[in-house]
């Protein structure tokens, strides 16, 4: 049994590869009556999920829309109704408290009063829209239409974002990415295989779900008088239930700095902890060594944990794997390398613990609970084409909580320097300030310094991305 | 005590800093509607209630007036201080301390000792790479082992074989007095079922979140208050419930963990108010919700057995079963009985009681204490 796809919007079942070329454009409402119109019209030509995929693949354009807190009040839902979404959300994402979890710390690279949207309160983002097309001047067109289509009564609070699927699947850095997607039940079918073979349950995906631990989370409740309720699902006692069939989405636009990690790359490639630990290295092979290291993958996606020296094609995009079975001491992936610390799969404990099996079993459920569903994409031409432009990606993640979720994960593990029993350090990749890198291996580990991360966030929010149900309730 | 400053120690203040022998500290005043607000200084210290507040009442200029604000007798000299706090006292009723038995100052030197470790390996990185690993602890000994501290004798956990043995002989203990039991049960299973259940308001805003995650600290504080469901049934089934905690927690989870939670520094259950209301204070490394994610994952029996007594709680069934595992209702409930404190203080801001423990074994292995193989132990490292 599956969810009702046509309720669903299509960004939760397909990150769209066959429409490489988007635009997301960040909205803010002028004028609430004149959006509700165009909104009952655009809902419409929204991409919702299929049960036809011939059907839907034939499609010219992909379009998805979601809203911030403010922007689905502003459209008419009930304030009070909203004290049942989670507080990040109500919160929005540049908070203080909400900083000091994520790592937008004042004055840092990525405090919130440098963003170019989504911090200012005097400029709210309520509207993120999705625009997806197959080439980049179709994109284009599609984008110039619907700003046609909403001028006067949205406002765009940054210019539209271009941002596309890059051809290799590489991110800036040259690694594969997006590789780790979780399989969540009556999503995804039987064939379509998870990270580390899981199927995680509907609820931490879908709000109104059961979730990992058999709660249904319920959202915002509408009295049966409100106008349009009556489009909602009835969720008992004359009440229409918002959330049903939606998800949270948070988006982040993350500045990438490519020379800066290539010289970061070849000062560790040239340290001589790392000559006298591959005397027989190329200078390049040391530095996709210790590139892999920080990562936790190879450039083609193949896991350092499947192949600890080299590159192997053979592996490239490997999902199916976890760590504390194939190196439970990180004497291949470090503990602190990125994907061991953003997913650790089963690998929850410190390196000198003996893990048993069942509590390795019990990692991986409480992993489970702290998936993301990605859909981000690139922005910025490559390095190699023109090393002065800007460049980056546009984080997008979908699911049932934030702050169980994203927050946790970017809180406790990414940024936490005492993660997995390791002392002072913070994600080489993608934390928040300079660190170290500890390598496991014998007899001692290894600490690379003078490591930093050149990755930071320039704007962001928290979205939610309502059921075709809920939009027809939003534009009634 | 706003100008104490967030951890009590500006000049004139609390002077948390100077007394040698406190882990944790924190002042909350609870307001409550229909009670009087309740001023609450929570203290975790090493040694004797006495000398403790003797100690604390001489050092902290700041004191006197804090208790000056609590309905008495005016307090004129430091020996009315320490008189009216020693007066003022109460035990916890059960709780549980992740790195018990060591002492503020072991826990301060044995992290500065493991840091100036960390540090001679990368200054001889090469040297060491090259070593084999009995080589390597060798030299760390020969570097370090002088300069160890001082390490507190540690009660040692219940084997699982002595544990199992007990709760054969409790159960054989249980079936003589069975029928008693199966009565007790039988009540209190009926007063459970019908307490009614309360859906809780939406709250508006989270202020007692306002002092979570400070810059700079892995910790973080918790305290809340409750009233206590009232009648004999529950009275019972608290301090029976409160015992097993406390039995679990001194036998069993001696090794840093509350039943699976190593997040916890020290976690107390404290009964105020004649009986009627309860008090958690809890010093955690983590965020809030993870904290909680903790304790609904992995010890929601527990924590619904004691919490399940305060009023709004969600519904319980079987005393431990339920509560805790809605998630939604208990999030809900912790952040609404939550006070946010005025002042909170740490002793060691930046350590996680899974920090605490591995430095213990890197030390007891450094002076040959315990018997850990070198390449296990040079892992810790």
């Amino acid at each position: 049994m599956g969810v009702e796809r046509e309720d669903i919007q299509g960004l939760v079942f397909s990150g769209y590869a066959r429409w490489p070329a988007s635009y997301f454009r960040q909205l803010r409402i002028r004028d609430p009556r004149k959006t509700k119109r165009w909104l009952a019209d655009a809902m419409d030509a929204l991409t919702y999920g299929s049960s036809d995929r011939s059907q839907a693949a034939r499609a010219a354009h992909c379009r998805n829309l979601a809203f911030t807190c403010e922007g689905l009040t502003r459209l008419g839902l009930p304030e009070q109704s909203t004290l049942a979404f989670e507080t990040p959300f109500r919160e929005g994402m540049a908070t203080p408290r909400r900083s000091h979890v994520l790592g937008d710390l004042p004055g840092g690279r990525s405090d919130p009063a440098a963003w170019r949207w989504g911090a200012d309160p005097a400029r709210p983002v309520h509207i993120l829209q999705m625009l997806y097309a197959r080439d980049e001047k179709a994109a284009a067109a599609l984008c110039a239409a619907e700003q046609a289509l909403t001028d006067g009564f949205l406002e765009e609070v940054a210019p539209p974002q271009a941002v596309r699927l890059t051809p290799d699947g590489r991110e800036h850095f040259g690694f594969a990415d997006g590789i780790s997607q979780p399989a969540y039940d009556q999503v995804h079918s039987p064939m379509e295989s998870g990270y580390a073979g899981r199927r995680i349950a509907t609820g931490e995906l879908l709000l109104g779900h059961r979730d990992g631990l058999g709660n249904i989370t319920p959202g915002p409740m509408i009295d049966a008088g409100t106008r349009g309720a009556a489009f909602l699902r009835e969720a008992g006692g004359g009440l229409g239930d918002f959330a049903f069939n939606g998800a949270y989405l948070v988006c982040r636009r993350m500045r990438q700095d490519v020379p800066a990690f290539q010289t970061m790359v070849g000062d560790l490639a040239a340290s001589a902890a790392l000559t006298t630990r591959l005397p027989s290295h190329q200078p390049q092979e040391r530095r996709d060594w210790a590139a892999s290291r920080i990562v936790g993958r190879w450039p083609s996606g193949c896991p350092v944990t499947a192949s600890p020296d080299r590159d192997d094609p053979q592996f490239a995009g490997r999902n199916a794997f976890l760590f504390e079975a194939a190196d439970p001491k990180g004497h291949a992936c470090p503990y602190g390398a990125h994907i061991r610390r953003a997913n650790p799969r089963d690998s929850l404990f410190e390196p000198w613990r003996e893990t048993a099996a069942h509590e390795a079993g019990k990692a991986l459920d409480d992993n489970d609970r702290r998936r993301l569903l990605r859909r981000g994409r690139a922005f910025g031409p490559p390095a190699a084409e023109k090393p002065d432009a800007e460049r980056g990606l546009v984080f997008l993640a979908l699911g049932g909580s934030i702050e169980r979720q994203f927050e946790f994960v970017q809180h406790s593990w990414v940024l936490n320097p005492n993660f997995a029993g390791l002392a002072d350090e913070t994600d080489p990749l993608a934390g928040a300030g300079p660190t170290s890198l500890t390598l496991q291996g014998n007899p001692v580990a290894q600490r690379l310094g003078g490591l930093s991360p050149h990755i930071w966030t320039e704007a962001g929010g928290y979205f939610f991305l309502p059921s075709r149900r809920a939009l027809r309730f939003l534009a009634a | 005590m706003a100008g104490f400053g967030p951890d009590g120690t500006a000049p004139g203040g609390l002077a948390f800093d100077v007394l040698g022998q406190l882990h944790f500290a924190s002042i909350t005043v609870f307001d409550r509607p229909f009670l009087d607000p309740l001023l609450v200084i929570e203290c975790n210290f090493d040694g004797e209630l006495g000398a403790f507040v003797g100690a604390f009442a001489r050092t902290a200029p700041g004191l006197q007036a804090v208790l000056n604000c609590r309905i008495g007798p005016p307090l004129r000299s430091q020996a009315d201080v320490a008189q009216a706090l020693h007066a003022a006292a109460r035990r916890p009723a059960a709780g549980h301390i992740g790195a018990h038995d060591l002492t503020r100052s072991e826990i301060v030197a044995s992290e500065a000792l493991a840091g100036s470790i960390r540090q001679h390996l990368v200054a001889r990185q090469a040297q060491f790479q090259a070593m084999t690993a009995v080589q390597a602890a060798d030299d760390l000994r020969r570097n370090f082992a002088a300069q160890c501290p001082p390490l507190a004798t540690r009660r040692p956990g219940l084997k699982l074989a002595l544990a199992l043995a007990l709760a054969v002989l409790a159960l054989a203990f249980a079936l003589v007095i069975a029928p008693l039991l199966i009565i007790g049960a039988l009540v209190f299973l009926r007063a459970e079922r019908r307490e009614p259940v309360r859906v809780r308001p939406e709250a508006r805003i989270d202020s007692a979140a306002r002092n979570e995650n400070r810059l700079g600290s892995a910790q973080n504080h918790f305290s809340s208050i409750a009233p206590l469901k009232a009648g004999p049934v529950r009275w019972a089934s608290l301090w029976l419930a409160m015992g097993a905690v406390n039995l679990l927690a001194r036998l069993v989870f001696t090794q840093g963990k509350l039943g699976e939670i190593p997040s916890i520094h020290f976690a107390h259950w404290v009964v105020v108010d004649e009986g009627s209301s309860l008090i958690f204070v809890s010093n955690y490394g983590g965020t809030w919700e993870s904290y909680l994610d903790d304790f609904i994952q992995k010890a929601a029996s527990g924590l619904t057995a004691v919490w399940s007594h305060c009023q709004g709680f969600p519904k319980s069934r079987w005393l431990a079963s339920g509560g805790a595992r809605d998630e939604r209702a208990f999030k809900r409930y912790a952040r609404d009985t939550q006070a946010a404190e005025s002042i909170w203080y740490s002793a060691y801001p930046a350590l996680t009681t899974r920090r605490i423990i591995n430095n213990r074994a890197i030390m007891e292995a450094l002076i040959g204490l315990s018997k850990e193989p070198p390449e296990r132990w040079l892992a810790r490292i």
